[in-house]
């Protein structure tokens, strides 16, 4: 704890920190607060968006469970992160530790790893939607060349879904690429010299060293990317718009649908709290199962 | 010797390989969008415009209100990236260093927002915005984004680690607090305003899902929103798609090439992206 600011009265200092503080805690009380009661309040009624809500008991909680969709955009979200998150943390940290040295090549590399980490989701999903083209897009071009026959990527309910995730795990690599080069650079030098001198290869070194002290970074990089992914809307949204069919519908779009087009906000705002109590199970899980396999280098 | 020469041509075709697939959709970008309906559906298709046009560019500006979006995005991520950071520094400076009962809880009710996931405030934040009479408003998209709890708390770290000594000869100099805010604390800050500053930008300026929500006229939609309805209205024209992707993604390649540090160090600190 860092010290107080000396020489001014702890009555004024305050006024002070009220006058300060106040725009962000009245920010944080009507964009947080007031938002998370009516959350809490709304699930618990049939707000339709326009005449009065009335109060319905559990009825969101128990229509979610027996609701078809509900269930298809369940399990859609859950095998979209399956899919993404594994492959998302091999492939970012596969790169970061090629990308890890001081050179200039390396340098230039980043720019292009990074793009897609400022570039808009719009713009990313319009590329995207090109690549797919069943018929002239890069995708099927290059696959052609070696006899493949085309695929409907996104038109077709068998891999809609893959699709969405393939541009899921090239979007996110991009920010845990850095990540994982942010923690590469705190592993010391000393740890690897010592190994070259007790005459272990570079894979001893990769797997004894590296693999052991990056794991609370692979740690954070499945934690956030599990929250990241389950709350997947933005491609769907732009790509499929759910569709073929079910087949890409995502608990986020599920409850943007809700919300938004049907305006049945109480339904939606039930669905939200289930998807926080799925994220915060895993999320539970993942620290408690952290301790078999995390090293925190002391 | 050779093995390991062997193993860093390995490495290097693989970063090469790699950051070709990173690369290549945005090539493409640039290409289609100087072609024309026709040349853009073409295949194999080209890596390089046979006969470049800017048609598409025009028609962004001139059939489209691509003018207007832009400005609309220009004065929220303005607002976000000012406004950010001076609340965030104002408060972050409050908590860091000025004495109020029970700051710890308040600053625990803070920190705790975090945990929220974004998409369980979107119907209810919504409903607040309609009983705020902000709907269809940039005011409204604003507004709603305007406090940024990691801000607060990048802030409260980075003066919570700066020498209090300057501050306190300030206040012996007759400077009352927020004197000695803006003249010491504040320019001592540079650094971080510039890195924060990069992340509320990018942020700001990709911003999606929120205005799509509060913002249902043309006139008054940001890039991000105004660009998605170009698929519905353009859905075989890739060129003009193209075109408008181009458009909103310049900005933030420009920033990237020219901060690559800061925006490297500060994204790795954040958990800004999503």
């Amino acid at each position: 704890m860092s010290r107080l600011l000396g020489g001014v009265p702890k009555k004024k200092q305050i006024s002070w920190f009220l006058i300060l503080s106040s725009l962000s805690l009245i920010l944080l009380i009507v964009t947080f607060y007031i938002p998370i009661l009516y959350a809490i309040w709304f699930a618990f009624t049939d707000y339709d968006a326009l005449s009065r809500p009335r109060f319905v008991g559990l009825f969101n909680f128990q229509k979610a469970f027996t609701d078809k969709v509900f269930w298809i955009s369940f399990r859609n979200t859950l095998v979209y992160t399956l899919m993404v998150v594994p492959l998302t943390t091999v492939i970012s940290f596969l790169i970061a530790l090629a990308l890890n040295e001081n050179s200039a090549f390396s340098r230039i590399m980043r720019l292009f790893y990074l793009l897609p980490l400022v570039t808009s989701s719009v713009a990313i999903a319009f590329a995207w939607r090109w690549i797919y083209n069943p018929s002239y897009g890069i995708l099927n071009t290059i696959l052609g060349l070696f006899g493949v026959q085309p695929i409907r990527w996104l038109v077709s309910p068998n891999t809609a879904l893959v699709s969405i995730a393939i541009l899921g795990i090239w979007s996110s690599t991009s920010y845990y690429i850095l990540i994982y080069l942010a923690g590469l650079q705190n592993i010391p030098e000393e740890l690897y010299e010592a190994a070259r001198i007790d005459g272990a290869s570079g894979w001893q070194q990769l797997i004894h060293i590296t693999v052991p002290l990056i794991s609370p970074t692979t740690f954070f990089v499945i934690v956030t990317c599990f929250i990241s992914a389950l709350q997947v809307f933005d491609p769907v949204f732009l790509l499929t718009n759910g569709g073929p069919g079910y087949s890409t519908y995502t608990v986020t779009f599920y409850i943007y649908q809700n919300g938004f087009v049907w305006f049945r906000m109480g339904y939606g705002m039930a669905i939200s709290w289930i998807l926080l109590g799925l994220v915060m199970i895993i999320t539970a899980v993942q620290f408690i199962a952290q301790k078999r396999w995390v090293h925190y280098y002391a | 010797m050779r093995k390991r020469s062997l193993w860093k041509i390995l490495k290097y075709a693989f970063l090469s390989f790699a950051a070709l697939l990173f690369f290549l959709p945005y090539w493409f970008m640039v290409v289609i969008s100087f072609e024309t309906p026709q040349e853009a559906s073409a295949i194999p298709p080209h890596w390089l415009p046979p006969s470049p046009t800017l048609r598409n560019y025009v028609r962004l500006f001139t059939q489209l209100k691509f003018g207007t979006y832009i400005l609309n995005s220009v004065i929220v991520t303005v607002s976000l990236v000012v406004g950010q950071i001076f609340l965030c520094s104002l408060c972050g400076y409050a908590f860091a260093r000025l004495y109020f009962p029970g700051k710890s809880v308040l600053f625990f009710a803070l920190l705790a927002v975090l945990m929220i996931p974004g998409v369980m405030l979107l119907i209810p934040r919504y409903i607040v915005l309609r009983q705020l009479g902000l709907t269809n408003t940039l005011t409204g998209v604003i507004f709603f984004q305007l406090l940024s709890v990691f801000g607060i708390f990048l802030y409260r770290q980075q003066i919570m680690s700066m020498p209090i000594e300057f501050e306190e000869a300030a206040v012996c100099d007759g400077a009352n607090v927020i004197q000695v805010f803006y003249r010491v604390v504040f320019p001592l800050l540079r650094a971080v305003h510039t890195s924060f500053g990069l992340l509320v930008f990018v942020y700001g300026w990709n911003l999606f899902l929120w205005p799509l929500i509060v913002l249902s006229s043309p006139k008054k939609y940001t890039l991000p929103v105004g660009l998605a309805q170009l698929q519905g209205r353009y859905f075989f024209d890739f060129g003009m798609m193209m075109a408008g992707a181009v458009v909103a993604t310049i900005p933030v390649i420009v920033l990237l090439v020219l901060f690559q540090k800061q925006i490297i160090k500060s994204m790795a600190y954040s958990g800004l992206k999503q």
